[in-house]
């Protein structure tokens, strides 16, 4: 099963995102969702993740502390981390590309946006799922 | 000169427009300055409140009635919703629309060579639209006919709006 961990404080967003990758092929993922990056970081703690999407502005832990803290850990610098913020612009983009997230979008996002950048992921569920099923 | 440059207009109504349209698939409508709703004082409208941090400072505010949020929040929760819809509902909403459209905004009239911060978006109870004025300039729209408006305040963020 694939699973997804959605980190943003608002819950309107979390509910978005969600509602947009079930629309693109994930209606069958198991969903992690956090208010920041702390609450992210003990929600995933022994959990296989094959995504993390988070904003970036956050209380506590902002996203892009999330994203340094992932990247550099031994256990969780593999997770793909899409981050979709408020905040975008060149710039930005460019640095926390550099920092090593997958993707940065603007809010909102659609399930047009996302489709292309998680289509790999979408292949592997798939072809998983065939695996299993043999 | 109060008002924004007619560029920033522009700019300022593809961000409430695309915001509003993708997350609760609503129409917005840029609404006259005399609308007769504008001169009426709500007993029971909905504010909530960014500052930018940097480049600039300043700060933006997104009033609604109650009414309308909650028909937003009908659009974007639908059947997950738990009938009567909540404060929380209605102030989480209106948090994440205005942090939606400052960054949409801001993204279009800053520099893109350098980042911009905005603070965590506060909410808070108002009871009148603001008035446009030498320190505040305000957008006002409608969705199905209902008014609602953003403004602008701060010496940084009004030189951007109206050059």
């Amino acid at each position: 099963m694939t699973r997804i961990a959605i980190v943003d404080d608002s819950v309107t967003a979390r509910l978005f995102i969600r509602r947009c990758l079930e629309i693109i092929g994930f209606s069958e993922a198991a969903f992690i969702e956090a208010e920041n990056g702390k609450d992210a970081l003990t929600k995933i703690r022994d959990e296989h993740l094959d995504l993390l999407i988070t904003d970036l502005n956050m209380p506590l832990m902002d996203g892009e502390t999330l994203l340094k803290w992932l990247k550099t850990s031994p256990r969780y610098c593999e997770i793909p981390v899409l981050v979709i913020t408020s905040t975008h612009n060149a710039a930005k983009e460019e640095e926390l590309l550099h920092i090593g997230a997958l993707a940065v979008l603007a809010k909102p996002i659609s399930p047009a946006t996302l489709l292309p950048i998680l289509q790999p992921l979408i292949e592997k569920q798939e072809t998983d799922h065939e695996r299993v099923e043999h | 000169m109060n008002e924004s440059n007619t560029d920033r207009q522009k700019e300022m109504f593809s961000a409430v427009s695309t915001t509003i349209e993708n997350l609760t698939f609503k129409e917005v409508l840029p609404a006259s300055a005399t609308h007769p709703s504008l001169s009426r004082s709500y007993a029971d409208l909905l504010s909530a409140s960014q500052l930018v941090i940097e480049p600039i400072q300043g700060e933006f505010n997104l009033t609604m009635s109650r009414n309308l949020l909650t028909q937003l929040v009908i659009s974007v929760y639908g059947p997950l919703l738990a009938v009567p819809a909540s404060d929380e509902n209605l102030h989480d909403l209106l948090a994440e629309l205005l942090n939606t459209i400052a960054g949409r905004f801001l993204s279009k009239i800053l520099p893109q060579e350098k980042g911009f911060r905005l603070d965590i978006p506060q909410s808070s109870e108002e009871v009148s639209f603001t008035s446009a004025g030498p320190q505040m300039v305000v957008w006002q729209y409608s969705i199905d006919d209902e008014v609602f408006s953003i403004s602008a305040a701060g010496a940084g963020l009004l030189r951007l709006c109206r050059s």
